[in-house]
């Protein structure tokens, strides 16, 4: 899943971003609300973290502004503003969580596992797909019970489509929901992994729609 | 309860009003009966002195001695039969030469006194008062004597009836004077209440036009008081407040760095974790040391107001931040004239180490920092950025940074500068540098206003 995290303090903008790619998250880190504001208009993110007193667009601003817009990605609020009143106005502005610094690395990525899944439509957190199964806060998959050995990218390629299970991918969203700005894709990298998630899970799992993109058929 | 609990107005005013009333009171008595007993006497002396002259005038109509003898019991009970309370019991005896002409039933056969005139003697019985007139027309000497008995009976009656109606009045004034002094102290003890009632961060003032004159004062001082003690605690909340949220933000990044030193997959992410722990760790302990001097600031009384040598201070700050300025290529240049004022050093010390830091802070590499000292106080001026001028206002501002810097800084140094600037009655000015560009601070100290003009509240 791709984070975009917006906060203007240095040190913890870093730790945060390295913190959640070592979790294979794909992380964008903008230190204000107009680059935020642009990152949102040029790639697609699952979810974005928001420091509200940010430089340029607060963050309260830059919120109302995309949700005016119709953008719909869940956002969780991490601030240090603890108030009633900046809470409610808060969720009241369209964030899904709001979290007071300090926060430990676990509980964020937890939380952006949960608004996450809300956000996809699911209530279980583990996805159920025929045989298969995928369970995001473990990174695991099992295929008949049996552990299947993934690696974070084709982890990461899975869960985009299983998500989207009954849609059809391009190329371009599946390479921008798994990579970050740090690392562009090379271009025949997407095919590599879905060629070995064809052979860790069986070929007719993953269906390719000729010069369209890939899809797994609803189960 | 202390000693103290028995200091109370009310039982000062109740035992001076009433010792006061009593000690007057038993005057009047005591005078009373003096000035009764004198009249008295007076009066009871007069009729004595009558009742001789009356006798001697009629002595013809009275008996001789001897012709009845009957009743000669001097000895006995001579005291005549009573017909009213008042009836002074007198006896006498009316002499020529040595013979007793006359005397009254009760009268001794024997001279009653030697001598002429007043006297009084006690003879076993009682008390007598004598009176002894010798006429010389017709040679006869009237001795009249007169039981005290019953002057003394009679001033005591009326001492009696001086100080019966004190008996009466008496309670009843002192319930008044309790009464009196429980309704004018009645304010104060409305002003009493009025402050135990209140919540302890109910600070509004009293009202000094509702409360008496002579507590007036009082109330005005203690609103000075809460006025002090509210800015003390917004102070105290202020810094709270801002210890909570503005060290969220470095502990946050503390956490998230140490999480990822924790997790690391290789080296040199674990040596970037690290470092970039260092630096948080750096900036925090800067924001905490600033908070406490800013909470410090505002806590302090009054500066030690001492002789400080600006130059030698600016000496000082600059060749501790030598080093750092060698290390970041800055150029750091001292201008001093010697410059003596009155001041607190350490206070003084700090605000010049914080423009000095700032300068070096936000100078890159190549550039120039100069600090000048002169009688009109001194500057710091650098070769960085700068403030824009719409920005300079909410600069002083707690916290307030400038939008969109990577330097390390808390937001406080400025505001430490303001406020140990306005302890010392001093302004600082904000300008772009000389050469145009760059930020140059001055400390422009007031020649009339002495140092800690700024009452230290």
């Amino acid at each position: 899943m791709r984070i975009l995290l917006v906060e203007d303090d240095p040190q913890l903008g870093d730790g945060l971003t390295v913190g959640l790619r070592q979790l294979d998250y794909a992380v964008d880190w903008v230190k204000d609300g107009i680059s935020a504001d642009a990152a949102l208009a040029t790639d697609s993110y699952g979810v974005m973290i928001l420091d509200l007193g940010l430089p340029r667009m607060s963050g309260m601003d830059l919120l109302a502004k995309i949700r005016d817009r119709g953008l719909d990605l869940p956002v969780l609020i991490l601030t240090a503003r603890d108030s009633l009143a900046d809470k409610v106005a808060g969720f009241d502005s369209g964030a899904d969580d709001f979290l007071v610094k300090p926060v430990a690395l676990e509980e964020l990525v937890a939380r952006i596992r949960a608004i996450a899944r809300r956000a996809a439509g699911r209530a279980l957190p583990i996805i159920r797909h025929g045989r298969l199964t995928l369970d995001p806060a473990s990174h695991t998959v099992h295929l008949d019970d049996q552990p299947v050995d993934l690696s974070a990218r084709e982890f990461a390629v899975l869960q985009t489509l299983l998500e989207n299970a009954g849609r059809v991918l391009t190329r371009g969203q599946i390479e921008s929901t798994i990579y970050d700005w740090r690392d562009e894709p090379e271009s025949n990298v997407l095919e590599v992994h879905i060629h070995y998630l064809r052979k860790k899970l069986g070929s007719d799992l993953i269906k390719t729609l000729r010069g369209v993109g890939y899809t797994i058929a609803k189960p | 309860m202390t000693d103290t609990h028995w200091f109370s107005l009310r039982r000062r005013l109740l035992i001076l009003l009433f010792g006061g009333v009593a000690v007057c009171w038993t005057a009047t008595l005591v005078w009373s009966y003096f000035d009764a007993h004198h009249e008295i006497d007076e009066l009871f002396d007069a009729q004595l002195a009558q009742t001789a002259q009356a006798l001697l005038a009629q002595r013809h109509q009275l008996r001789r001695p001897g012709d009845d003898d009957e009743e000669d019991d001097r000895d006995g009970d001579h005291r005549p039969s009573i017909a009213h309370p008042y009836q002074s019991r007198v006896i006498f005896q009316i002499w020529q030469a040595d013979q007793l002409l006359l005397r009254s039933p009760q009268a001794p056969t024997t001279p009653l006194v030697a001598t002429d005139g007043f006297s009084e003697s006690n003879d076993g019985h009682g008390r007598w008062r004598y009176y002894s007139q010798w006429d010389a027309e017709h040679h006869h000497r009237v001795q009249v004597a007169e039981d005290q008995h019953d002057r003394h009976q009679l001033i005591a009656k009326i001492v009696l009836r001086l100080a019966l109606p004190a008996l009466v009045i008496l309670p009843l004034l002192g319930a008044w004077v309790w009464l009196a002094i429980r309704r004018g102290l009645q304010p104060l003890d409305a002003v009493a209440a009025e402050i135990a009632t209140r919540a302890p961060d109910r600070l509004t003032p009293l009202s000094p036009a509702r409360a008496p004159t002579e507590i007036r004062p009082l109330a005005e001082a203690l609103n000075t008081l809460f006025a002090r003690v509210e800015e003390a605690i917004a102070n105290e909340r202020r810094f709270t407040a801002d210890a909570a949220h503005e060290l969220r933000t470095p502990l946050a990044a503390l956490a998230a760095q140490a999480q990822v030193a924790v997790q690391a997959r290789n080296d040199e992410e674990r040596r970037h974790a690290m470092a970039q722990l260092a630096t948080s760790l750096r900036r925090t302990t800067r924001l905490v040391d600033q908070m406490l001097t800013l909470a410090r600031l505002d806590h302090d009384g009054a500066p030690k107001a001492t002789q400080v040598r600006l130059d030698v201070l600016a000496e000082e700050i600059c060749a501790f931040y030598g080093p750092l300025a060698i290390e970041k290529q800055i150029g750091l240049e001292l201008v001093a004239k010697p410059v003596s004022i009155g001041g607190d050093a350490d206070m003084l010390s700090v605000l010049l180490r914080n423009l000095v830091d700032n300068a070096l802070r936000y100078t890159p590499s190549g550039g120039q920092v100069i600090v000048e000292v002169d009688d009109d106080g001194l500057s710091v001026e650098d070769s960085g950025p700068g403030i824009p001028a719409e920005e300079r206002a909410r600069i002083f501002d707690r916290f307030y940074r400038l939008a969109g810097q990577d330097c390390e800084g808390s937001g406080l140094g400025l505001s430490i500068v303001l406020r140990i600037a306005e302890r010392h009655g001093a302004q600082v000015l904000l300008a772009t540098g000389d050469s145009g560009s760059g930020l140059k601070v001055s400390l422009r100290l007031a020649a009339s206003a002495p140092p800690g003009s700024d009452d230290a509240s």
